[in-house]
């Protein structure tokens, strides 16, 4: 088991620096990675300028990291990942911290390099013909029942005297 | 004692009153739909409607059939609240299920109860992605679930099971009967309820927009994180959790809204009714501050002897922070849940279980055994001693201070007792089904704290992929905790008597 | 609504409301205490295990 992981460990510090990493690696491993070059990439799905820097979120594969890179970097982005949009695709190249000490502990790679490789764009969400139409016959079900079983009740009231009811 | 068989009356009582919970679900689900118009996401609208109808019609139904005009007794109210929590969750799943951002209808349900339970563990693979109606819907559930719901519930329905006069409302005419009470404090909470969430978004929406949000997001989050923090229920809008904004800011305008839910609401009305040294002198809060500090000291020193964190900014932002989430049951996230697995020392993960386990104040929207019960418990450990220490005919009495003196009866140690010994057992079964699916004991400890204390803290267990038994485990871990113990066994009760007895 | 407003006295309101507003800051104050002790907890556990 310990020759196994000194093995892994072995393979991970032999890894070529120009080799891409997937957000999984830096994240389920990030005492391997801790203070290291890597290179990912990503759809953008936050940006926040303050001051001369940015603080840009890459998403990929259901996770998500924060990038603290150069305003000027982040104002190339023209597109943020959410319901609508699909996000620019960025590949960035910086050092990954585990618990920065500049950032209060956070998680984050400090960008040497942020690009732009794919614009992103707009998602066109339809909708659902049939799921519309059944939507609103059940709502005219729902209220068209609702208000006869009130109807019914109120006569109901107007018969029988409530205690016997 | 002989217990009375059940009449089809207690049944049509209990079924009438449920009623009303469909229709204040049918309200619930039909709200996201002005988000989904003003955001003009209008595919989503459907998925609302249809389970806004379906809990009309299902209200309607119950409401016809089982019309009565009986008055609701405790027995009735304590399985009233046991089957409201499963049935609005049940409900909130079909427009969750439906928008396809759950991975299948059970993973719904789970997302629906750990909602309207304000748990805030999360089995949406891609909340980034999600629309903005179907995630405002999630923390409404919370706010409406947790923060407004389970308070009522617990101050005017589970207040009178246990120590009646510490736990029910104070502001109430004595000698109502359950419903109009019921009608009485929700007014109330509903008004302070709805004051806080004002005050929470403004502090989270200024935060959001000093850190570079644009006005419209800080906005969008500041009023989810407001409505997840107040309810301290622990769902955010970003998959990354409140490590999204990498900001002091929005944590500490998080701090304010998770430590403002998780005091005790009598406290609440006391103080915003003039009497403001209760905030210094009610036991509750004494004992909340005392031991969430000392468990923060406990971490952030653990944390410094592995020497994980570089600055004391650090230890407060990640040590501090992720200890006042889990001991007033919020669950906000400052630490990917891998780190808690993988880099966070084992003393650290177990403080925090112990944290999570205990909770908040009685009567607030947190979870767990609760400070006014440990509170009780310590005093009568202290009692006990002294009777064994003082001679054979000294009476050894005590009071506490809980908006008003209380006297320390056997009747309220033996109700913190009973419930306490309640969440244990359900801990260690939780615990014990992790353990069995293949995890370390630390991280199921964990998992299974945040889960029956309703917090959310993840250590990484609970995820879409997690077995099937596990998140049905989970579930019922959640709605157990949530209703303080005694409702569930109550239902159980109920049902095995009418097992047993039939049904006259 | 708008005559509501011109009506609108902040004396009048602040005095209605006296109790109420007081209570909401003492509880604000309370959570600044505690983010205080916190912050000075954290300090001390930083300075005492360097």
């Amino acid at each position: 088991m310990k020759r196994v992981a000194v093995l892994i460990l072995l393979l991970l510090l032999l890894v070529p620096l120009g080799r891409a990493e997937t957000l999984r690696d830096l994240i389920d491993d990030p005492v391997a990675y801790d203070g290291r070059q890597v290179k990912f990439r990503g759809e953008v799905i936050g940006v926040m300028v303050r001051g001369e820097h940015a603080w840009v979120n890459v998403f990929d594969n259901g996770l998500a990291i924060g990038v603290w890179c150069q305003a000027e970097e982040a104002g190339l982005i023209s597109f943020v990942g959410d319901y609508t949009h699909r996000g620019d695709i960025v590949e960035v190249v910086g050092i990954y911290h585990m618990a920065c000490t500049e950032h209060g502990g956070d998680t984050d790679i400090h960008a040497l390099s942020l690009q732009v490789l794919e614009k992103g764009y707009q998602i066109e969400r339809p909708l659902n013909m049939t799921l519309l139409l059944l939507s609103v016959a059940i709502s005219m079900a729902a209220v068209i029942l609702s208000y006869y079983l009130w109807h019914i009740r109120k006569e109901m009231k107007k018969r029988v005297p409530w205690p016997f009811y | 004692m002989v217990l009375t068989p059940l009449t089809k009356q207690d049944l049509k009582i209990i079924g009438f009153n449920l009623s009303k919970i469909c229709y204040v679900t049918g309200f619930v689900l039909f709200l996201p739909i002005i988000v989904a118009v003003s955001y003009s996401e209008l595919d989503t609208i459907p998925y609302f409607l249809i389970g806004s109808a379906l809990s009309f019609i299902l209200g309607s139904i119950l409401y016809h059939f089982l019309y009565t005009q009986e008055e609701m007794e405790l027995k009735h109210a304590l399985v009233m609240a046991a089957l409201a929590w499963l049935l609005a969750p049940l409900l909130a799943s079909v427009p969750l299920w439906l928008s396809n951002s759950m991975a299948s209808l059970l993973d719904a349900i789970f997302e629906g109860i750990s909602g309207f339970t304000g748990t805030g563990l999360t089995l949406v693979p891609d909340i980034d992605h999600m629309s903005r109606s179907v995630n405002f819907l999630r923390h409404f559930l919370q706010f409406m679930g947790d923060g407004i719901g389970i308070i009522v519930i617990s101050l005017s329905i589970l207040g009178k099971t246990e120590m009646s006069s510490v736990l029910a409302f104070k502001g109430e005419a004595k000698e109502v009967g359950i419903r109009p009470s019921i009608v009485r404090t929700s007014r109330i909470i509903i008004g302070i309820g709805v004051m806080f969430l004002a005050v929470g978004t403004v502090l989270f929406t200024v935060a959001g927009m000093q850190e570079g949000l644009s006005p419209g997001q800080a906005f969008f989050d500041g009023l989810n994180h407001a409505m997840t923090g107040y309810a301290t229920g622990g769902f955010t809008v970003h998959s990354q959790s409140l490590l999204f904004y990498h900001s002091l800011w929005i944590e500490v305008a998080a701090i304010v809204t998770m430590i403002i839910g998780a005091l005790n609401f009598n406290l609440h009305y006391a103080v915003l009714s003039g009497r403001r040294s209760e905030i210094l002198r009610n036991m509750e809060v004494r004992i909340l501050m005392f031991v969430m500090l000392m468990f923060g000291f406990l971490v952030s020193a653990n944390l410094m002897t592995v020497k994980l964190y570089p600055s004391v900014e650090a230890l407060f932002r990640k040590g501090f922070f992720q200890v006042i989430s889990a001991q007033t049951t919020t669950g906000f996230q400052t630490v990917s849940p891998v780190h808690l697995m993988l880099v966070w020392p084992v003393f650290s993960i177990v403080v925090m279980s112990a944290a999570m386990l205990l909770g908040g104040s009685a009567n607030s929207t947190c979870g767990g055994i609760k400070m006014l019960r440990l509170g009780v418990l310590l005093k009568s450990l202290l009692n006990e001693i002294r009777r064994s220490l003082l001679p054979r005919t000294a009476v050894v009495g005590g009071s506490f201070h809980h908006v008003e003196e209380t006297p320390l009866t056997d009747k309220i140690i033996r109700g913190a007792a009973v419930i306490s010994m309640g969440y244990l057992l359900l801990f260690s079964f939780g615990t014990m089904i992790t353990v069995l699916h293949g995890y370390g004991l630390e991280d199921s400890m964990f998992e299974t704290a945040s889960a029956l204390g309703n917090v959310g803290l993840s250590s990484g267990i609970t995820s879409p992929a997690m077995p099937s038994l596990l998140k049905v485990a989970y579930m019922f871990l959640m709605w157990a905790g949530k209703l303080e113990v005694i409702a569930v066994f109550v239902l159980i009760g109920f049902i095995l008597l009418a097992l047993r007895r039939g049904i006259k | 609504m708008i005559v509501g407003l011109r009506e609108f006295s902040l004396r009048e309101f602040l005095k209605k409301n006296f109790d109420f507003l007081t209570g909401l800051l003492s509880e604000i104050g309370l959570v600044i205490l505690v983010m205080l002790l916190s912050y000075a907890l954290s300090l001390l556990a930083f300075i005492v295990w360097p």
